[in-house]
């Protein structure tokens, strides 16, 4: 049996309307179970941030989460397949009447994604002092916290409801099939197997 | 603050049962190694060679020698075992086989205490033989996963697949190779998988046989094939094998040549060893 930890919410509806697809029946949790056995599988309902640690460690075989929580998790685990759902992007936000000075010695930055800002700000050669929150980071602007945030921007009305705007791009992200490694290799026939199935729904949309 | 109590994070703290089972595995193991002809050897804890068999460097603990050179903590035992062997006793020792219970320290308070076995000229074969008793005589019932690293370079030298792509799997990119057999490579899980190799150019299938003869060597053992998995380590550069169970990686081997020395070895990771039998009752016979 493989398992498979799914993030709670839209991606792991979108996850579970695939697995219908394929393999038929009504693939869903039930109110507020965090366990669902159903056609071979095991899904486990979890935090989105926390689906690749699952699957790190081994809990999961599998797992559905978006790459910009691979990316600034720098975890240990194989990134299979862009499922192309809950598609966004990583982006620099800043007030609307402000421009992103690249030539200040450094800039504030306030996110809760601080190893993908860490990086995008040294790939510029910019220095950063990056400040961690955990939520409401539009807030960080508008109270001088931070000179700029970097955080996920879907459709932009977050930010322009917070008279904020997207200064620039860091990275495309979408929802990513994800294995652990030792899974890969000791389950291989069923992960490819089912991964092949989820790529011909995924190019058949 | 740091408390009174407080050992950092990632070091190890072995006392009662489970100092008691870690002695018992290392004993099995030195009693093991000493009948297959394996003399002992514990290798300084700092050491001028360590960058060689690390691809990210940044594991390794660094300080400095009277000399101001860097010098590391040993973070891992191959590389100086080797070395030392060939280069410090090769004129006073004869033996080839070397064997040593000692830690492994990285970046930053990581702890790891292994077991290993280095044969100087041995070959792959002999090595897992050692090793497949050990497990064996430990009684670990765990999968051996073989690989054969000459395909990942093969695959980069000569077909021109980014041996990053490799080393991360990146199955998305490697079904849609320009190479359709390189699908069929990823594919190979169990040694049936290897009956016919007739699909693949003369290269990879040779590599492909290696793999195949190796494991049909293995009697009674649970075998998963891996041609394109790539190590971490950077000396090895042909046969490897890992013994893995669930996520519990208990050992890894293989081929390698250090300081123009051809030589096979393993390391047996005692922590891991020490924490499935704590967690599930004692497995060592």
């Amino acid at each position: 049996m493989l398992t498979i930890a799914l993030p709670k919410g839209r991606i792991a509806e979108e996850t579970l309307d695939i697995f219908s697809e394929i393999f038929g029946g009504d693939f869903k949790f039930e109110s507020r179970k965090l366990i669902m056995e159903k056609g071979g599988f095991r899904f486990l309902n979890v935090r989105n941030q926390d689906v690749p640690t699952y699957v790190e460690y081994g809990s999961a075989d599998l797992g559905v989460v978006g790459l910009d929580v691979i990316t600034e998790k720098e975890l240990d685990i194989i990134d299979m397949l862009d499922m192309q759902l809950g598609k966004c992007k990583v982006a620099i936000g800043i007030k609307n009447d402000d421009t992103l000075d690249w030539s200040r010695p450094d800039i504030k930055v306030a996110t809760k994604m601080v190893n993908i800002t860490r990086n995008y700000f040294a790939s510029k050669a910019v220095g950063v002092e990056i400040i961690k929150l955990y939520g409401s980071i539009e807030l960080a602007p508008l109270v001088g916290l931070a000179d700029a945030i970097v955080d996920i921007v879907e459709t932009g009305t977050t930010m322009k409801e917070n008279g904020l705007k997207v200064a620039q791009d860091i990275m495309d992200s979408s929802a990513h099939l994800i294995a652990n490694k030792n899974s890969f290799y000791s389950k291989k026939d069923a992960i490819l197997d089912l991964y092949e199935k989820i790529s011909d729904v995924v190019s058949s949309r | 603050m740091i408390f009174e109590h407080e050992i950092p994070g990632g070091s190890r703290l072995y006392f009662g049962k489970s100092a008691s089972i870690k002695r018992e595995i290392e004993n099995i193991c030195a009693q093991l190694l000493m009948e297959d002809g394996y003399e002992e050897m514990v290798t300084p804890l700092f050491s001028y060679h360590q960058t060689e068999a690390f691809d990210d460097t940044k594991e390794l603990i660094r300080v400095n020698d009277s000399s101001n050179h860097i010098v590391t903590l040993r973070a891992d035992s191959t590389v100086d075992v080797v070395r030392i062997a060939t280069k410090r006793l090769g004129r006073s020792m004869e033996s080839k086989k070397w064997f040593y219970i000692q830690p492994v320290y990285r970046f930053p308070t990581k702890e790891q205490y292994q077991v290993g076995a280095e044969f100087i000229g041995g070959s792959f074969d002999e090595i897992l033989a050692t090793a497949s008793k050990l497990l064996d005589r430990l009684g670990i019932d765990a999968d051996i996963q073989l690989a054969n690293i000459s395909i990942p370079n093969i695959l980069s030298d000569k077909y021109g697949i980014d041996l990053n792509l490799i080393r991360k799997m990146g199955v998305e990119e490697l079904y849609q190779s320009k190479y359709s057999w390189v699908k069929n490579l990823l594919h190979i899980h169990s040694v049936d998988d290897l009956n016919d190799l007739d699909i693949y150019p003369e290269d990879i299938s040779t590599e492909l046989n290696r793999l195949k003869n190796t494991a049909n060597s293995l009697k009674d053992k649970k075998i998963v094939i891996s041609p394109l998995y790539y190590a971490s380590l950077g000396y090895y550069d042909s046969m490897i094998f890992r013994v893995f169970r669930d996520n519990t990686l208990y050992m890894m081997g293989g081929v390698y040549e250090v300081e123009k020395s051809q030589a096979s070895g393993f390391a047996l990771y005692t922590d891991a060893c020490v924490s499935k039998i704590m967690q599930k009752g004692k497995y060592v016979k």
